[in-house]
């Protein structure tokens, strides 16, 4: 199971928009999410992690 | 192939760095293989063991430059990298005969999530040398290397949306050099609290949580104490591998000669980001 997190620069974490069964989707959902994320930050990660975001 | 000249190079350049001691370098082909593997693995974490040679001036120089994939063995893949007990035994025979100085863990995570709190001490314990055997080599002891007082670096590499390549340690400020060919990407390790205080701050939180996970899955936890000091004191790297491997690429000429000053590097990567910056636009533009 992943998460598709998206950067909320704001509340300074990541916020969850949608969970997903495979990578593949995962993939696809970071694709269609990009927009609806005002920072345009999409990752996916699994269920209890985090990305890191790298300056 | 890496050449003393480059080592002799680093270690100048590190001199006008204060503090900087430790330089980790790893090749491309080593990044390569294992952004391969992050790329098409769905849902567990693979990894291995990265060998290399030790270059001791006023600098240490840990050079990796070969690697060996090694079975995870966690109880639970998904979510953690064991490195099989039989290959490390395997690989600290081949330190002991001198075949190679120093190595370390590599791992991957099938998304884009950065190392976790378990990575890190997995990394600051992993001790992947053999003491002796340095000592006989470089014909002194080295105080540098005592167990304990060696840096011990981590490798990691994300498959996620933004695939990266992170490397940490244990209370040791460090540079990742990547390597290819005549090209090199240099970058100086950040301290994880004030350079990524939200990541900082959910392993922080999640520590109790992880101890008393690693112990429903049959694993000795690190006492929370120890976890909590590891945390606190991690020193860390990360490159996005598409910024790598445009730095790294033929295409890319990066001035090194004369060593200009630290204002006109900045401004060199700045330039190089913003022309990176360009090209993706353009070529998402074409799609």
């Amino acid at each position: 199971m992943y998460e598709i997190v998206c950067w909320d620069s704001e509340k300074r974490d990541w916020v969850v928009l949608e969970k997903v069964r495979t990578k593949e989707e995962a993939k696809e959902a970071v694709r269609r999410l990009k927009e609806k994320c005002l920072s345009g930050d999409v990752r996916f990660v699994r269920e209890g992690f985090r990305p890191l975001r790298v300056r | 192939m890496i050449s003393e000249e480059l080592f002799r190079k680093l270690d100048e350049q590190a001199q006008e760095i204060p503090g900087l001691k430790h330089i980790f370098l790893i090749t491309k082909d080593i990044v390569d293989y294992f952004t391969d593997i992050a790329r098409v693995t769905d849902c567990v974490e693979m990894g291995g063991f990265l060998l290399g040679k030790l270059w001791i001036n006023h600098s240490i120089i840990y050079a990796f430059h070969d690697y060996v994939q090694v079975r995870n063995v966690s109880p639970e893949p998904e979510t953690s990298y064991t490195p099989d007990p039989t290959s490390k035994r395997e690989v600290m025979r081949l330190f002991k005969e001198g075949r190679y100085d120093i190595g370390a863990i590599m791992h991957t995570h099938p998304d884009d999530s950065a190392f976790s709190s378990p990575d890190l001490v997995s990394a600051r314990f992993a001790e992947l040398f053999d003491f002796d055997a340095l000592n006989r080599k470089f014909g002194r002891w080295l105080e540098e290397m005592r167990p304990g007082r060696a840096a011990s670096p981590g490798f990691l590499v994300t498959g996620g949306a933004e695939p990266t390549l992170y490397c940490y340690t244990y209370n040791t400020r460090f540079e990742l050099v990547a390597v290819a060919d005549d090209h090199v990407v240099k970058r100086l390790s950040g301290y994880l609290v004030s350079e990524a205080r939200s990541h900082y701050e959910v392993l922080m939180r999640e520590a109790e949580i992880v101890v008393e996970k690693m112990r429903r899955m049959g694993l000795i936890p690190p006492d929370l104490g120890a976890l909590h000091e590891t945390i606190m004191d991690t020193w860390f790297v990360g490159i996005p591998l598409r910024e790598l491997e445009w730095l790294l690429s033929p295409e890319v000429e990066v001035k090194t000669e004369g060593g200009g000053s630290e204002e006109e590097s900045r401004e060199l990567i700045e330039e190089l980001k913003e022309r990176m910056k360009r090209e993706i636009e353009r070529r998402l533009r074409g799609l």
